[in-house]
């Protein structure tokens, strides 16, 4: 499990002078440049954005006298070229933003509207009734019956979907809010393929389906 | 990034990095799922890790395995005219970079010069630097690409290996490839030579 720190780090780690400094930092960098350069490209923008943040990263390693580097513990068991894809990204997209501001991936920016939709679906996934679920949380209408039928009924999902491991919180979170792949699901969580994915999902979901139903919801009206 | 141990509002690179080498214990593994469930920007930064991971994996698959599909390509146009010296054969230069990989300089292969016949005795393949620091991959193939042998030096030359078996009057490919610090790569192109009977 846990893997020793790669020959190049450790040996610019305890480098005892300048000298031998520099001549480890370019070890290191030769070793991992070709790593570094993917995660800086992955942000797109080119060839210059990409070398600008290449060096950003390279920057941001080696300050602090190799503050981040040293961060870096051996004894977690994390592989080292991993950590670096995390860390290199990270500060990539620290970068970006520092130029750029933060901005939205995807989607409607209206938090109301996305938390609909995502009740939405799911509610149409869990109990998979054949209403139109739009008329539950189309909150443009404004029908008081409706609106206290829809807060009861997100109230009753939240209940059930905080009490699942959160294992399962994140396969449902993955899957129906953020609607990734189940093979990228697979990899991610680590499950051997993407059946054994469908096949939690559908045991959480039926486990779902019976906690609504004990709770008085067997249909989106509760 | 502050630790979700510590009640901050983010995983750090060591959570996120071992949830993604499996690397955990069974509790930090539970406290990071409990995080990523609700922590969309979490989730998309380690959906972005993953991918970067899986993608370098493939690239990397791709990188050598292009060189092999070169090998084959150089292999198919030297026995269209065996021995028949390709000069023609432009040593390239691989890389994402597109234009800007032109005018980067490519190694030139010394010997055993492309075309030529060879023994096995003491067989040295030999390159021209590139310069300090620089690390070269050596790649031997057969006629169909299928890799032979593959080493890592420092050295601009390489004595074959007496472990590796090479058939008298087979033809072979090699080439070099090397990893500059800005991450574009370069190389010799696909060398064939054949051993002699």
């Amino acid at each position: 499990m846990a893997d020793q720190p790669p020959t190049e780090l450790s040996r610019l780690l305890g480098a005892a002078d300048v000298d031998a400094r520099q001549e480890a930092w370019k070890a290191f960098i030769h070793q991992h440049s070709r790593l570094i350069m993917h995660a800086a490209r992955s942000l797109g923008g080119g060839y210059d954005a990409a070398m600008d943040r290449y060096a950003r990263v390279l920057d941001q390693l080696r300050a602090d006298d190799l503050k981040r580097l040293r961060a870096y513990s051996a004894q977690s068991g994390t592989k080292f070229t991993t950590w670096l894809v995390v860390v290199s990204r990270r500060i990539c997209v620290d970068y970006h933003r520092s130029l750029y501001g933060r901005q939205r991936a995807t989607g409607n920016p209206d938090p109301v509207r996305e938390e609909s939709a995502s009740v939405r679906k799911q509610l149409a996934d869990l109990i998979a009734a054949k209403v139109d679920l739009d008329q539950l949380s189309d909150t443009t209408k404004p029908n008081p019956e409706t609106s206290v039928v829809q807060t009861e009924l997100r109230q009753a999902v939240a209940e059930v979907l905080g009490a699942l491991p959160n294992r399962d919180r994140l396969l449902l979170a993955l899957r129906f809010e953020d609607g990734v792949p189940v093979r990228e699901i697979a990899d991610l969580m680590g499950f051997p393929s993407q059946f054994h994915v469908y096949r939690r999902l559908k045991h959480v979901l039926a486990d779902l389906r019976l906690a609504l139903e004990k709770l008085g919801i067997d249909g989106p009206n509760p | 990034m502050e630790s979700v141990e510590s009640g901050g509002t983010h995983l750090t690179d060591h959570q996120m990095a071992g949830y993604l080498d499996r690397s955990l214990s069974a509790g930090e593994i539970e406290q990071v799922e409990g995080h990523l469930a609700d922590c969309s920007e979490c989730r998309e930064e380690i959906r972005a890790a993953t991918g970067l991971i899986r993608s370098r994996k493939k690239r990397e698959m791709w990188y050598w395995g292009s060189s092999v599909v070169a090998a084959a390509a150089a292999v198919i146009l030297f026995i269209a005219g065996p021995f028949s010296r390709s000069d023609t054969e432009e040593p390239t230069l691989r890389g994402p970079g597109g234009a800007f990989d032109a005018g980067i300089p490519a190694i030139s292969a010394i010997a055993p010069q492309s075309g030529a016949s060879v023994d096995r005795d003491g067989l040295t393949f030999v390159w021209r630097s590139l310069g300090a620091d620089v690390n070269y991959r050596f790649t031997l193939t057969n006629l169909l690409g299928e890799e032979i042998w593959q080493t890592d030096v420092s050295d601009t030359s390489v004595v074959l290996s007496s472990e590796i078996t090479l058939a008298s009057g087979e033809v072979y490919v090699w080439l070099v490839d090397a990893l500059l610090l800005d991450g574009r790569s370069v190389t010799t192109g696909s060398q064939s030579f054949e051993l002699n009977r």
